[in-house]
This record gives structure tokens, sequence and C-alpha cells, in this order.
């Protein structure tokens, strides 16, 4: 076993042992509290430069399999996880854990106090972090010196435009890091899906006559995200029934004037109770959240906020007044996490379908 | 809205049901009193801890439905509790329901449809299929040609099972054709209506329980899920659990949470619900088995295993609370209730037997497992890996005996190792262990067993570590390993040939310490309040010295022969009392269904396994005013006691002398010990049936000659044993003994003076005058009946483990009832 350590751009040292690629890796740290689907963290988009930090104690043992991809390659820059479990592949796995990170070059250390260091972030909020083979000066150095890219979407985005045919409603999604749910979730309703890049025109989408248009989750600062997409939604949202999800919420929020903020403490997991405000009802949902809506500002606006995070309040979902547009901040594509969060693709498709006249 | 709320017991405790459901209703009671309402209990177990209340209207009565419809119309009931007295309050209720129609009570939390759906297989399943879930596909038979079609239609192998069965129920296995052949027809006999079910086997499924909680607005949430590494073809109860569920990808958890959410839906529950399920390995296809709409083990271990307040929240939604309103103990955090748990450490059930001390009392038994429950209690591990939480676990077990030197298994010869892994007795991690060490691979091993591979590669890393130690004695990086992985001291030194104390000195000297991790239900996530806590060897310590003037309580593990459930009523009124008297307290305990566990009987609660390192390692923290021992802990309470510590013995014997499996009547003169005088207490009769008290009975207890006690004697309760009433003058031949805890708990329980509270008082020198008054009284006088008669209840063991021989039942007995007249 070899000896790797985890070290923080405030001076913290872990020491693990390696596993996945012997690399050197930096990236965001964060931990996720999620007990299932590592392997759709793992490939999520919009954690991208990120090194997830898993809390469940061991991880691994369901192997890895094409169908919990949610992108072609893992996103994340590492993997740091108390146990990595070994498992037979004689069933429904097709690889390791160990495995599956060698191959993609991504590393992870284990066989660290994890809780500890949750404990640690929940404090410090996220931060730089490397995992290296030795923690030395040069390694801090190199850390501190360390720019996290803002170019996250345009890193994670499609370069070109692709399509997922079906035989039902015609919808375009904008990619600004999209993950493989949203789009199983739109086949789940036989929609045929044109897949655009984050700096499609207006021309472009309205030219393929969509039915209805998703914004995709992704990663990063929506603030980072370039000025005319923000135009482009408040068009759309006119034209054609409208869902954000994610990054796409946020920037839904923007184009409607409505303030994004960075939160106090983000949000990775599964568990946090959200209120639907309209039925009260409660759902739960995978969150992956580092900004939030600021809620002081949406009173001004055109919007109106549809569900809350009962943990702490901060805003989940929000409908426009006037158009058939809403978005949620919280992942409604199962992948992973509870079914009772697909509500949202239900209702846009509702829309989409009284649209069409279907 | 009702104000007189009727909870109905379980009668007595048994291999289905050890003492969660009365830990259960005594936090459920706490909570309806503080909302205003009168509580009302029925129940006939001495050993009943919510019994031993004094704000509770205690009726004890047999527990059938005639009985319970009188207590509610001489009382005027408003509602009933079914969740929190087993399946005994099931069956009641759903017979109360029956009797009473709409001029019965509420009854709480459950629906009349979710009562017959657990008792009534054949039920849950029309609805199941009513709303399009999955359950066991079967196919009905009246003639053996029809048996061969469903056969036929649901792919070998099937069960068969006789409808209306003369005797007891069958379920036959058949493999193929051959097989049913010679089922098909003993079946079709043995059913009074000539019908038989045939059923698609799910033999080598994984068994899933999933435990959900929804409120009358439909809000679901999942408490957590429980995997049993053992397959359906092993009794649930005897199964190694663990939680959180390990082996399953994301979309079948979630397909399975949502299939409990829409049965909770389905069935209207408000409050709690527990869904098992049967996954096929091959394909992640699944069927709901059963449905456990009540507090059980499963309820109780992932109440231990996740922190989340369960009971409480139950209590709520059984009333109309919303779950995100729903009222809580202040102890915990606002949002607790609604926040699904998340683990970050790693919980292991394991199953503890009887079947060793059953052989050594002669009674031959058969040790293999099957669908029929034959364990007898269980204890938990905790670990942040697989390996720790699995060896603590272990350890909790007392299955001290392990070693990887080959003489244990390694007498089997290959083809016994084979049969065993195909059909596993008890012993089976021990099996699987030589298994792994003969060198069979672990696809092999997984194809056999049915377990899933992964927990092959785990106990192949145990393997490992243990060759690991005892081929490098006193090295500093294996040791740690070890530790981290949860191996114990006492392990160590055994493959180091040492003593445990040098291990543990030079684990002190080298910096190997343990740190304590909260239980709390956000995984860190949140600052949470927190009393619960393990040991791993990690970095960060999280727990601190709770007080200047604490009480440290060694609980009993897990149940093995017949006192468990007295045990735990002992230890929980030692609790309680010292609790009153102004300590606070701190639990060590292993066994999550123990009283002992209930909150509001302690400060602080350690889940450790009880061997003397663990207890030392959490008294160097606490460093309590006293600690209180079961007085069978012989080494360590002189461990305890050489380390400087305050220790109070409950004085205890493990193997009683007198054995009762003769027709015969003993007398037992009772007496208290204040530790320099004995005080007579009253005389008792015991049998092979049961023990009892009879006021015409009495005889001067101050006038008996008994032998001298023991020198070393501490305050407590001793008896001594004879054949007849003896007044001579000539002293007792024999000795006294301590008494054992099943008679304490029920002298405790219809005596007027409560007896373990007034020892506890003597042993901190703080006796009232009331108490003093008691002691020194004569004996009658604190004896309100004019007879009591407590039963052991036995046939158990003849359906659970098929004994026919007479069992020692002052040994033995799972529980007992009681009567007063």
């Amino acid at each position: 076993m070899t000896k790797r350590y985890l070290i923080l751009e405030d001076g913290s040292i872990y020491e693990g042992e390696a596993f996945g690629a012997p690399a050197t890796t930096f990236g965001e740290i964060f931990f996720h509290t999620a007990m299932t689907g590592y392997q759709e963290i793992m490939t999520n988009p919009i954690y991208h430069n990120q090194i997830v930090v898993f809390t469940v104690p061991t991880i691994g043992a369901a192997g890895i399999n094409h169908r919990a991809d949610e992108a072609i390659v893992p996103m994340v820059k590492g993997v740091v996880v108390r146990e990595v479990a070994e498992v037979s592949t004689n069933r429904l796995q097709t690889m390791s854990m160990h495995e599956f990170l060698l191959r993609h070059n991504v590393p992870g250390i284990s066989r660290l106090d994890t809780r500890a260091l949750t404990r640690h972030l929940r404090e410090t909020g996220a931060q730089k972090a490397s995992i290296v083979d030795y923690p030395d000066d040069h390694a801090f150095d190199q850390l501190r010196a360390l720019v996290m890219t803002n170019q996250e979407v345009q890193q994670t985005s499609t370069p070109r435009a692709y399509v997922n045919p079906g035989r039902g409603a015609n919808i375009v999604v904008i990619d600004f890091g999209l993950k493989n749910g949203i789009l199983r979730m739109l086949n789940d309703y036989d929609a045929n899906v044109t897949v655009l890049p984050y700096n499609a025109t207006l021309d472009e989408v309205m030219n393929l006559d969509p039915d209805g248009i998703v914004l995709s989750s992704g990663p990063g600062d929506p603030s980072a995200v370039p000025e005319d997409i923000l135009d482009l939604i408040r068009t759309l949202q006119k034209e054609v029934p409208l869902l954000g999800v994610g990054l796409g919420h946020e920037l839904f929020a923007m184009a409607n004037h409505v303030e994004v903020e960075p939160m106090p403490v983000e949000h990775h997991g599964m568990n946090h109770p959200i209120r639907e405000q309209i039925t009260n009802q409660i759902m739960y949902a995978t969150q992956a959240q580092g900004y939030q809506v600021v809620k002081g500002t949406i009173k001004n606006s055109d919007l109106f906020v549809t569900h809350v995070d009962l943990t702490d309040g901060s805003i989940q979902g929000l409908r426009h007044r006037n158009y058939p547009a809403f978005s949620v901040q919280f992942f409604p594509d199962t992948a992973p996490g509870p079914i009772e969060a697909t509500q949202p693709f239900d209702d846009f498709m509702d829309m989409v379908n009284i649209r069409r006249g279907a | 809205m009702a104000d007189k709320i009727l909870l109905i017991g379980g009668s007595a405790n048994g291999f289905g049901r050890e003492t969660e459901s009365d830990a259960a209703s005594y936090q459920m009671t706490s909570a309806l009193l503080k909302r205003g309402y009168e509580v009302y209990l029925v129940d006939d177990n001495p050993f009943s801890f919510t019994a031993s209340r004094n704000d509770v209207h205690l009726e004890v009565l047999e527990l059938t439905a005639e009985n319970i419809v009188k207590v509610i119309v001489a009382n005027g009931i408003n509602a009933i509790v079914p969740t929190v007295g087993g399946t005994t309050a099931i069956q009641l209720t759903y017979e109360v329901e029956e009797i009473m129609g709409e001029q019965g009570p509420a009854v709480l939390g459950l629906s009349s449809s979710v009562l017959q759906a657990s008792q009534n297989t054949k039920y849950l399943q029309e609805c199941l299929k009513q709303w399009h879930l999955p359950s066991v596909q079967t196919r009905l038979a009246s003639t053996p040609g029809e048996v061969f079609d469903a056969a036929r239609e649901l792919e070998f192998p099937v069960f068969v099972r006789s409808i209306a069965p003369q005797g007891q129920a069958l379920r036959l296995q058949a493999e193929d054709a051959e097989e049913l052949d010679q089922v098909a027809e003993l079946a079709l006999d043995r059913s009074l209506t000539h019908q038989v079910n045939v059923d698609k086997s799910i033999h080598g499924y994984k068994e899933i329980s999933m435990i959900v909680m929804r409120d009358f607005r439909n809000t679901n949430l999942l408490v957590g899920g429980i995997e049993d590494m053992d397959p359906v073809g092993i009794h649930s109860a005897d199964s190694i659990a663990v939680t959180p569920i390990q082996t399953l990808a994301d979309p079948v958890v979630q397909a399975l949470r949502d299939t409990a959410f829409q049965i909770a839906r389905g069935f209207n529950v408000y409050g709690l619900l527990e869904v098992r399920f049967a996954v096929n390995p091959e394909d992640d296809e699944f069927v709901v088995t059963r449905i456990i709409p009540y507090y059980d083990r499963k309820a109780s271990l992932l109440e231990g295993a996740t922190g989340y307040p369960m009971v409480p929240v139950m209590t709520g939604l059984m009333l109309g609370d919303r779950l995100d309103r729903v009222h809580i103990p202040s102890s915990y955090a606002e949002h607790t209730a609604a926040l699904e748990p998340t683990m970050d450490h790693i919980v292991v059930r394991f199953p503890v037997f009887t079947f060793g001390e059953l052989a050594s009392a002669g009674i031959p038994t058969n040790r293999r497992l099957d669908t029929i429950q034959k364990s007898v209690g269980a204890t938990l591990g905790v670990g942040r890996s697989l390996e720790e939480a699995l060896e603590k676990a272990l350890r909790a077990a007392h299955f001290s005996n392990r070693s990887f030197s080959p003489d244990l298994m390694g007498k089997l010869t290959d083809s016994e190792v084979i049969e065993q892994l195909i059909h596993p007795q008890d012993n089976r991690i021990l099996l699987l262990l030589e298994a792994i060490r003969r060198g069979y691979t672990v696809d092999e091993l997984a194809e056999l067993t049915h377990i899933d591979a992964f927990y092959f590669y785990k106990l192949a890393n145990i393997m490992q570590l243990e060759l690991d130690v005892k081929e490098h004695p006193w090295d500093y990086e294996v040791l740690k390993s070890a530790k981290y992985y949860g191996l114990s001291d006492g392990l160590i030194a055994k493959l180091w040939g040492t003593a445990y104390e040098s291990v543990r000195r030079y684990r002190w000297d080298n910096n190997i310490l343990p740190t304590y991790k909260a239980f709390e239900p956000s995984a860190g996530e949140f600052q949470e309040s927190v009393s619960q806590f393990y040991s791993t060897f990690e970095d960060e310590n999280e727990s601190k010295r709770l007080g200047d003037d604490t009480v440290m309580i060694v609980g009993t593990g897990a149940f093995r022969l017949g006192d468990g459930a007295a045990a735990s009523y002992v230890l929980a009124n030692v609790m309680d009392e010292f609790r009153n008297l102004g300590y606070q307290t701190v639990l060590l305990n292993n066994n999550p269904h123990d009283l002992t566990f209930i909150p509001q009987l302690s400060d602080k609660q350690y889940f450790e396994p009880l061997e003397i390192s663990d207890i030392m390692n959490v008294a160097e923290i606490e460093q309590p005013t006293r600690i209180v021992v079961p007085g069978n802990r012989i080494k360590l309470i002189k461990s305890l006691k050489s380390a400087g510590l305050n220790v109070d013995v409950l004085v205890r014997e493990k193997y009683l002398e007198t054995t009762l499996t003769a027709e015969k009547d003993q007398l037992l003169y009772n007496y208290f010990y204040d530790g320099a005088q004995l005080h007579p207490m009253v005389v008792s009769r015991q049998s092979n049936r049961k023990v009892s008290i009879d006021s015409t009975e009495q005889i001067d207890l101050e006038q008996v000659q008994l032998p001298e006690m023991p020198a070393d004697a501490t305050i407590g309760f001793y008896q001594f044993v004879c054949d007849e009433a003896d007044l001579s003058t000539d002293v007792l031949q024999g000795r006294m003994r301590p008494m054992p805890f099943m008679q304490l708990a029920f002298l405790d329980k219809v005596s007027s003076a409560d007896w373990i509270r007034i020892m506890i008082r003597y042993m901190v020198g703080q006796p009232t005058d009331a108490d003093e008054v008691v002691v020194h009284a004569t004996p009658i006088l604190n004896w309100p009946f004019n007879h009591a008669v407590m039963r052991y209840q036995d046939t158990e063991f003849k359906e659970h483990l098929n004994i026919v021989d007479r069992l020692d039942n002052g040994q033995f007995a799972m529980g007992t009832t009681y009567e007063v007249d």
C-alpha cells in the first residue's frame, strides 16, 4: 500500500493510502453526504475540477457500470473516502472503483479520518486541496499558486450540437455541463432532444422550432457565464416552456433580475427536506449546490418561490408569474437520488404538451 | 381528540421480541403524558419497564381480546396503540376491531387493512398486485397436475405450501420435477381443503429492510435500509445485518425506498412502516415479502444506528402531527425529524445463539439455520469500516475462542466445509473464514453461499490482517492497522502470545489510542447535540468527559439465556434511580434492543463491546465517580478495582446450581442484604413451570438459621433454596445464592416496594427513612397481593429449536408472564 497525503490550502494535512491513479491532483474540495450513487456523483459534470469527500465510509461495493455514468469520464479531480471496496465482476459490475479511476487517471485517497475532515470543511467552507505523494512546502506552494478556472461551463459544455432522437415533443437542451440523467428523463417521455452548446444563439435555438427548453445543470459560478445567455433566456422564456435545473436555475433567476450568491455552507447530499410551497408537500432530492438565490431580491422580480429547503430556508425552486417557465435548484433526474424529485419533469412536459396541443 | 390512550403490551418476551417494544412504549408513554393524555397499559410481562412507571394505569391481565375489550369499556378508552407490543399487540388490535367495530376506540397510526396485511401474506399480495407493486409470484393448485403447471409457469425452484394445513404449516422446496413429484401429493394431503400455493422461490435473494415514516399528509421519509449479509432462506433475525446498505446501487435503493413509500400510502399508515424485500442479485429485480407496521428489532437497530428520534416521531405522527412540525425532545436539532438520516459509520448486527449453553446442559439441538428464528439475542458492532464493525460485533457476541489457528474449524473435511457452506450453521462466520483459508475463491464462495462477494473480500482482509499480526510481533505499523480494523487487544495478545495488558501498554506507549465518534443523523453536515458515541482508531476524538459526578453503567450485552429481559429491567431501574439521585449516567452496552438505551435513562451512551479493554478505555475518558457492573464479570471487577475505580457490583450468578427439570417444588427464602445484615423479604416457591408467592405460606424468616454470608458479599438480593419449610434451630446446609434476575424483577414488580431502587440508595449510602421502614418491616407488609405467580413460557423453544426434552426453565425460559390476585 502506498502512502499519500491530502493537503488543504489552509495548511491541513491528512495522511492516507493511495488508490486509483498515482497522479498528483488539484481541485476544490467538498463533502457529499449521500450514501449511494458514488459513480453518478463522480461523473457529474457539476463536479468538474473538484475533489469529492464521501462521508459514507465505504463506497465501491456496487462496482462500476455504464448505466450509472453521468458523463463519459469521471469529472472529479480526486476522490477521498474512508474505505474503497473490492468487488467481484461476475454480476452487474463491469469493473472496480480502483480500476475505473486508474483508467481515467483520477487519483483517490482512502484510510483517513473523513469525519474529522468533513467537520473541518463544515467550518472552513470550500477550499483548494491537493492529493500528493509528500506534503512538503513545494506541494503547498503549488497548491496556493493554483488559480481555479472560471471557464467551467466552457470546458464542460458540448462544443457542437447533437441529437438524442425520439418520437415525442421537440426539446432543446442548452448544455452548461449537462448530466446524462436529464437526457434519460427526457427519453422516458420519448422526447426528441437536441443538445446545444452553452453559447447557442437565439436563431440556432428557434430554428429548431422547440416545444420546450431545458437549461441544464452545470459547474461553477453562474456570474462567470457570459452575459449573452441571460438575454437569450429572457427571450426564450416568453416564447416556449422552459425548465432550469441547478446552474440553469441560477441563470434563470439572474435573467429575471434576481441575485445569486455563494452559499455559506454548500449542500451536497440527498437528505434535506424540501417543501413545495403550493402543496406543502415535503420531498427529498439530490442537491449539489454552492450558490443560492438571494431571497430579498425576488420580491421585485417576476418570479416567485416554489420550493424551499427546510434545513436552512434556502430557495430551491422559482417560477415565472407570466410565462410557462420555472426552475429548480435541486436535481430532479434521480441520478442519483429520490424518485419523488422527478415531479418538475412531469410539470414541464405538461406545459410542453399543452403548447403542442397534444 | 382522544384523552385516554391504551397501549397494548407484548406479553412474555420471546424469540421474536426482546425488550425493544418495551423501550419504545416507555418513551411513547413519556411523550403522551407530556401532551396531556392519560395512559393505560395492559401487559402481563413482569419485566415490562413501562409497567413499573407509577404514572400509567396498569392492568395486569392475560393478553386476550376479551380482556382488552373489558379494559376499554371499563375505562372509557378513546384510542389504542398497537405499535409497541410486537405481533401480539397487532393481532389483538385486529381482533378488538372485529369485536367492537364502529363502537371501538380509534386505532392510532394503523388502518385495519395494514393490520390485516401484516398478518396475512395472501392479503398483502392482493394489495400489492392492486397497486402494481411486485410481490412473490404464487399460484393456487388443487391437483398434482396443477401443481406441475404452476411450477412450469413460475420456473424452478418453487415452494409448495398447504392451504389450511393440518398440524404445523409446511413449506416444501422443490428444485426440479423429481422433487416436486415427492412433495406435491404430501402438501395437498396436508391441506384440509386439498389446496396448495405454489410460490416462485426467492431462495438466495438478498434480504433488505426499509423503514419509512409517513404523516397524514403523505410526507414520507426513509429512516434507513438494512441489508442482511445472509440471503433469503435464513431467518432475518439470524442473519448478520448491515446498515447502511452496502451492495446495492443507487437506482435499486431508490426503487425500494419509493416502493416502501407507496405501500405506506396505500395502507394509510401514520408513523412507522418496515417493508421487507427480496432482491435478485442477478438482475436487481425485487419483490416485497413482508410488511411490519410496528416497532421491532429492525426499528430499534436503525434508531440506534442512525440517532434518528424514531419513537418521538412515530408518536407525533400517529397523533396527527406533520413530519416537518412533529414534537421531538429539545435535545435534537430543530430539523432533525424531517432530515433523512445519513450515516458516516457502519453498523453490524450480529445474532447470538444459545446452542452452546443447551449442549452443555445435555440438550441436543440442530444448529442448522433456516427460515425459523434460532437466535436469542444480538449485539451491535459499530465502526468506520465493515471489518471494524464486524470485528466489534463478533467480540461483543463473545466469540472469544476465535483465532486463525487451524484447529477450530480445521478438523472439518472438505466435503463437510462445502456442506456447511450450502447449509449454514450458527457459527458460519468462522466457517467462511476457514473456507477462505482453504483457498476457495471469492466467486466460488459467493456462488455456494449466495452471500455477496463484497463480504468475502472483507473477510479475506480480516484473515490477512490476523496473519500479518501473527507474523509481525510488536510491529508498530501492523498493530496500528490491526486496531484500525477493529482487532481487539485480546486477540492481538493471543496472536502474539502475550497478555492483553502488555498490548495495551504498548499501544499507549506508541500513542495508538481510541477516538470516539458521535452518532448523529447528518454525517457531520450539521452541528447536532449528540449523546451517543462509538470508538474507532482515527485522528479526532469527539467525546469529552461528561462531568464530575457520573455513574458509568456496564450493560449486559446480548440476551443469551433466559434472563436477558429481566437483566435489562434491573439495569433500567438502576440507571433511572441513579438519575433520580442526581448523578449523570453513562451507559456502555451493545444490544440495541435493550431497555438501557431508552434516552431518558442516561446522559451519554457508548455502543461498544464489553471486554475489559473497551470498558477501561471509556472509564479513562469519563473518570466516573462510580461504575456499576453485573456481578458475573469477575475479571472485569478485579481490573476496575485495581485501577482504583469505585465499583458497584450487581450480584448475579452466571450459572445457577439448581436445575429445575424434575417435577418438584422448592422453597426460596428471599433476603435483601444491606452490606451488613440480611433483611427478610418473602418466601416464594419455584417449580419447573413457575415461581409463586402465597401469603398463606409465609414463615417468619427472622427465625431461619441461615448459612453465613460470604465475607465478600455485596449489597443486593440473596436467596436460600430448600426443599421443605424449615424453622429448625440447626443452621441450614448449603449457601446463600444471589437472587436470579428473573425473580428479582418479579419480586420488584409485585411488591409494593421498589426493591431495586432501594438497593441503589443503600449502595450510595442514602437510604430514606421509608426505605429503612421497608427493609425492617415484616415481610408480609410489602406484599399487597394474596397470591402472585410468574409462569415460564417455554413453548417457544419447541417451536424454534425443536427441543422436546424438558428444559430447566429457571435457566432457559426466554420470557415469563405473571398474574396477581
